[in-house]
């Protein structure tokens, strides 16, 4: 198991937004996180990062215990994450965006970095090309100088995906990366994630709304309503799940249906 | 000359610290009204080593920019590490730029409130100018390295910061206490020039003169705030004509700079002399030299 949740809960107040909730992810798999809104998927995501602590139970990723990490060690064991509503750093380039997620690739210590020495100037010239392939990758190159702020809504989504992947994760989560796309633009996002998922050997938690999308690259999927698990399985056993229809469609789903 | 050779000392040595404070404010988007305490620390330990000990200038330098870097932890690690907000976080150090003035009031071997006077004249011209230098150097360096790039990071969205690996607290505690150093490093200076120092020249005056520089001068930039904090030090000085009128010029003008120009005047940008001397090649025709 790459990613293993046990009995993670999580309150706020008298309200649990994640209730004994359990997960295993298998290296190298794609699982779709699905649910109403509100049933805690993103609060997962932050129980994942150590952005929030579980109150009880455990969280290990690759067998070690990452529960009581700190988020940026969280990152730095192999953990990259985009945001529901995106968080680029606006104010810089797109390339800057890139760069500034390779600053642990550089070896050089502080101190040779103040004085300037050749090979800190080295290693600072090698991280901008090495962003500058991240950004080719994702078809951002011709951008690289233009403000990550002004840049439309999907290629947006796109360098957050390219910020992630110069975090070399072994775990990718994305919360809601086709939210406000169009179906074009949700078909090339499918591709997009199929083929990082492929080159950068990467495991994928994808939470989603937009079923053409979760059914077209999650062979498995979790569902999650208020907190609590409420099945999981092949996207077949979910689909058919009554409970699963009860969730999303109310009680009546049956007349509802026909 | 005498005079003019001072204003320029002056300026050289505000410019230093606001360099320092540029680091912190500038590039790693906490605000301080509390830098005069390390400018502060710096200036009393130089003057005290150089004064009774018989240190020579450039260890009591040292020591200063140490002491100072020291007391940046004091303050620094608690309040960075409880996160506190940017302006809960101002309040604090606006507290410790008191608190230290009121230990060095309190103070045996700095005097008091008398102040200390009969330093020795050790910083001139040169002195101040090459300090500047480095100190500009060593700036662009550590802005240009991954420190300053998590500085900016953070500046940008601590969250995003966090999620890219970045330890928060760490960047800006080295953010401070570099600027801490400067800051340090220019007190010494101005200890050594003024040849007398007294805790009320370390007030919320200063801190505010500080950040007023680092702000109309530009946030994101160093060369911005070194230009501004020279120009507030010379500008009093020509407006002496004005004599009544120069508080209300000096007022005025920093509401223009944040009417027109609410990022500074240079913003996120540098300084440059390219700019021109591309104006000036079109302008004489001459394209030997366009290679570049």
């Amino acid at each position: 198991m790459l990613l293993e949740l046990k009995h993670v809960a999580k309150m706020f107040g008298g309200i649990k937004a994640v209730d004994s909730f359990d997960l295993a992810v298998q290296s190298h798999e794609i699982v779709g996180l699905i649910g109403p809104n509100g049933a805690g998927k993103t609060t997962v995501f932050n129980l994942i990062t150590g952005v929030y602590k579980p109150d009880s139970g455990g969280i290990y990723f690759a067998g070690e215990p990452i529960h009581r990490l700190p988020p940026h060690e969280v990152v730095g064991r192999g953990i990259a994450r985009t945001f529901q509503n995106i968080r680029l750093f606006n104010n810089l380039s797109v390339l800057e965006n890139v760069k500034l997620a390779l600053h642990k690739v550089p070896s050089y210590g502080f101190f040779s970095a103040m004085v300037g020495l050749p090979s800190a100037r080295r290693q600072n010239r090698a991280v901008i090309s090495q962003a500058m392939e991240f950004l080719e990758l994702m078809g951002l190159s011709g951008r690289a100088e233009m403000r990550a702020g002004g840049l439309p809504y999907g290629l947006a989504r796109r360098l957050e995906i390219a910020r992630a992947l110069a975090l070399s994760p072994k775990l990718l989560l994305l919360d809601e990366p086709a939210a406000g796309m169009n179906p074009d633009e949700i078909i090339e996002l499918r591709d997009l994630i199929a083929r990082v998922h492929r080159d950068f050997h990467l495991t994928i938690i994808l939470i989603e709304h937009r079923m053409d999308l979760v059914m077209a690259i999650c062979p498995r999927l979790v569902v999650l309503n208020f907190g609590a698990k409420l099945t999981e399985g092949t996207q077949q056993e979910v689909q058919t799940n009554p409970a699963v229809l009860q969730a999303y469609l109310g009680g009546d789903y049956a007349n509802v249906a026909g | 000359m005498g005079y003019v050779i001072g204003v320029i000392i002056l300026s050289a040595v505000q410019a230093i610290a606001t360099t320092g404070l540029a680091l912190f404010t500038g590039f790693t988007g906490q605000f301080s009204l509390g830098h005069a305490a390390f400018m502060a620390l710096g200036a009393y330990t130089a003057a005290i080593l150089t004064h009774f000990y018989g240190v020579s200038f450039l260890f009591a330098i040292i020591a200063g920019a140490m002491v100072a870097t020291a007391s940046s932890f004091v303050i620094g690690v608690p309040t960075l590490k409880a996160k506190l907000r940017s302006d809960y976080f101002a309040i604090a150090t606006l507290g410790f730029g008191e608190a230290v003035r009121v230990l060095l009031e309190n103070l045996d071997i700095t005097q008091g409130a008398r102040g200390l006077p009969g330093i020795a004249r050790l910083t001139d011209l040169p002195v101040a100018l090459v300090a500047l230098a480095v100190t500009a150097w060593l700036a662009r360096d550590y802005i240009r390295s991954r420190y300053g790039w998590r500085a900016v990071a953070v500046r940008e969205d601590a969250i995003a910061a966090e999620m890219i690996g970045v330890n928060v607290f760490r960047t800006k505690l080295t953010s401070l206490a570099c600027s801490a150093a400067l800051c340090g490093v220019a007190g010494a200076l101005l200890a050594h020039y003024l040849m007398f120092i007294q805790p009320a020249m370390f007030t919320g005056v200063q801190s505010t003169a500080l950040i007023t520089a680092v702000v109309a001068g530009g946030i994101g930039s160093l060369t911005g705030p070194i230009l501004a904090a020279a120009a507030f030090v010379m500008l009093p000085e020509f407006l002496r004509l004005a004599n009544m009128w120069r508080l209300v010029i000096y007022g005025l003008m920093l509401i223009l700079i944040m009417v027109f120009r609410p990022a500074g005047l240079m913003g996120y940008r540098e300084f440059s002399l390219r700019p021109v001397l591309r104006l000036w090649q079109r302008f004489h025709g001459t394209r030997t030299t366009s290679a570049s």
